[in-house]
Parts: C-alpha cells; structure tokens; sequence
C-alpha cells in the first residue's frame, strides 16, 4: 500500500480537482420550489389538526418545519443521486452502457419530480379546502387527482429504471434472466396485491369519509381504485423490483474487479431506493389507516424512511462519483 | 505490416488486463493513459512501453480499489505481457 501511496501523486485525478459545477442552478431552482411549498403549508389553517394533537399552532408550524428540512435534505440528495449518474452517463458518451445509466439518472430525477408535484397538490389541496364551500368535496377532487398523478409517476419512475438496467444488461451482451427468480417474484408480488386489496377493502374511509379530518384515500368506487390506481401501483413496483434484478445481474455479470467493487455501492443504494419508495408509495396509499395513530408514530416512521432514503441516494451518488473518477483519472 | 500486427497486439494486451479489473471501462482508461502518459496513438505502443503504463494503472488501480492484492494481481499480469 506504502508504494501505492507513493507514486499516486503522480497520477492525475481529475475528478478530484476543485471545479465550479454548472449544476448549481439546479440546486438553486430546487430550493426555491421546496420554499414554495414551505410556504404554502405553512399558509394552511392547520387549527384542527393542532386541536387533534393537543398542539398550539407555533408547535404545529414548528413541527411542519422540522419535517420539512429533511424533506429539503432528501430532495438535495436525490439531485445530487440524478445529476452525478448523469454526469457520468455523459462522460462516458460513446459506450455501449452510457444509455443504460442515462435512463437511470432519468428514472431518479421523474421521481423527484413526481415528489415535488406531490407535495405541492398536497398543500394546495389543504389550501383549496379551506376556501371552499365544500371542503370535503374539494380534498376528494384533489385526492383522485393526486393519486392518479403519483400512478403516473411511479410507472414512469420504475419504466425508465427498467429501460435502464436492460440497457445496461445488453451493453454487456445479456438478458434478463428470471428463470430462478420468476415464481418467487410472481409469489411475492400475488401476496403484495392480495393484503393490499385486503387493506383497502378493510379502510372505511377508502371512497368517503364522514369524519371532517380524515380525507378519503381514494374518493372511488372500489372497482375503480383496483383498475386505475392498485394495478397500475403493482405494475409500476413489479417494473422496479425486475430493474433492481436487472442491476444485481449487472453487477454480478459484469467484467472487472475493481469496477464491480465501485458499482457495489451503486446497487445498495439502488436497492434501498427501489424498496423504500415502494414502502412509502404503499404507506401513503394507506394514510388514512394509520391517521388515527399517535403523532410520534407516524413522525417515526417518516423520520426512519427519510434518512434511510437519504442514506441511499448519497451512495447512488457516491458509486456513480467514484465511477466517474475512472473516467477521470489520466 | 508485421511491425503494426506487433504493436497492435501490446495494445490489446493491455486492454485485456486492464478489463479484468475495469470491466466496460477499461478500454477507455487504457486509451486515455497512453494518450496522456506516452504521448502516442494507443494502438501503436510496444513492448518497451508497459513498463510505465503498468506503473500508471496498477497506481490507479490501487486509489480506486484500496486493496494491495488487486494491485499485485494486476502487477503480475502486466509482468507476463513483458516476459511473452
């Protein structure tokens, strides 16, 4: 390791030279959006889930705050995730995988946006009901829009991963290959739409809800919620969870030592991310079951997804850094 | 013809050790080493020149991986391109 040591100062790493990012605008426009959206949660009359919570309103805003700042904190990370698989992606612009990594980088930066658009129909939906004549009516019109719209996003999200990991798999002269994995999956996926269905069946306020402070889930009929928003979810997972096998395959059949140890890190995070947005996509479809919970639950639950989450992107980030160093490095 | 057939052959050489460490982008790394480091076409390196371009990857190789035994396994495996 001494001789490594000692001749790697001869050796250029470009990538590890200070340089200004012309990325940076991004993170400036980012910003500027989830300040938008800060701000208008904080314009929401929140009285009556302050009552709900024993919580005077300063406490509540203070709360809104709190679980904002992390949500900055992932959605930088995410960015970052995007814009350095992206970089590399168009670092190495001529070769057989530099496609499959661009649908990747594509694939993460739908889901931010996914979660940006999310998060603003959330607070102009609370917004919106506080204005009208018919709150109820109003969430309910914003619920079906934004579940319609995260379907949307999810099937795009795990569409363009998928295209990605294929893509990655034909520059190294594969194919998906599910033989072993196809009854376990297709097992695993059955049970997923089973206890699903079940659990929106059981939810009372899945179409109406006659208590004021629980918004319905999904605001239709139950035949409708399985045909526009449960099917297209688990197709939407099952594309992520055939992407996730596509990168493990990638990782697993790909030539180099070294470029599989770099790529590890890559699919840890991709793993992680793959499972935990299925996880949150599974628990929002859900809310309102647990609603009725003790505040420090739900906040649980959140906080342990948020850094997890967070924790996944930066090793997206970093496995797609340290490849670019190879890149770099002359 | 000869003389391009040889150089050709160190070349490649290079790029098959390499790509048992660097995968997809070992092509790429080995051409951007001759480039820089010898000043020269890569397919037109011979056999005096893996000496310095075995310095310069098992270098990178070692940053990269941080494992003094992947460095030595690519060390052994430039020694053989110099001893064929």
């Amino acid at each position: 390791m001494a001789a490594i040591n000692h001749t790697a100062n001869k050796l250029t790493m470009a990538a590890e030279r200070p340089r200004r990012s012309p990325f940076w605008l991004t993170y400036v426009v980012l910003g500027v959006l989830w300040l938008g959206t800060v701000s208008l949660s904080i314009r929401v009359d929140d009285s009556t889930t302050a009552n709900r919570f024993n919580l005077s309103l300063l406490q509540l805003h203070a709360i809104q705050l709190a679980l904002a700042l992390p949500g900055l904190l992932i959605f930088m990370a995410i960015l970052f995730a995007a814009l350095s698989l992206w970089r590399y992606a168009r670092a190495i612009g001529h070769s057989d995988e530099s496609l499959g990594f661009r649908f990747v980088a594509y694939s993460i930066f739908t889901l931010l946006t996914g979660m940006v658009v999310g998060d603003y129909l959330g607070n102009i939906r609370q917004l919106a009901a506080q204005h009208a004549a018919d709150p109820q009516r109003v969430k309910t019109i914003f619920v079906i829009i934004t579940n319609h719209v995260s379907v949307a996003f999810a099937l795009l999200t795990y569409g363009l991963l998928l295209r990605g990991a294929w893509l990655l798999l034909r520059s190294i002269g594969r194919r998906l290959d599910m033989a072993k994995k196809l009854v376990p999956t297709v097992a695993g996926f059955a049970a997923l739409t089973a206890t699903y269905l079940w659990l929106i069946h059981d939810n009372a306020a899945s179409q109406m809800s006659t208590d004021p402070d629980i918004t319905p889930t999904f605001g239709l009929p139950y035949w409708l919620v399985i045909l526009t928003v449960v099917l297209p979810y688990v197709a939407a997972w099952f594309m992520g969870v055939l992407a996730l096998m596509g990168m493990h395959q990638y990782h697993l059949q790909t030539t180099g030592i070294v470029y599989r140890l770099v790529f590890r890190k890559l699919v840890v995070g991709m793993t992680l991310f793959i499972s935990l947005t299925i996880l949150l996509q599974l628990l929002t479809q859900l809310s309102s079951l647990y609603a009725t919970h003790n505040l420090s639950g739900i906040l649980g639950i959140v906080v342990v997804i948020y850094i997890v989450l967070t924790y996944a992107f930066m090793l997206i980030a970093q496995g797609a850094r340290k490849l670019h160093t190879i890149e770099k490095s002359y | 013809m000869t003389m391009a057939i040889d150089k050709h052959y160190y070349y490649q050489q290079v790029v098959h050790v390499t790509e048992q460490f660097l995968g997809p982008a070992a092509e790429r790394f080995v051409r951007r080493q001759i480039e820089f480091r010898l000043g020269k076409p890569p397919e037109t390196i011979g056999w005096g020149d893996i000496p310095k371009l075995k310095e310069t990857i098992c270098v990178a190789l070692g940053i990269l991986a941080k494992d003094q035994t992947i460095v030595d396994q690519a060390m052994r495996k430039f020694d053989l391109i110099v001893k064929e």
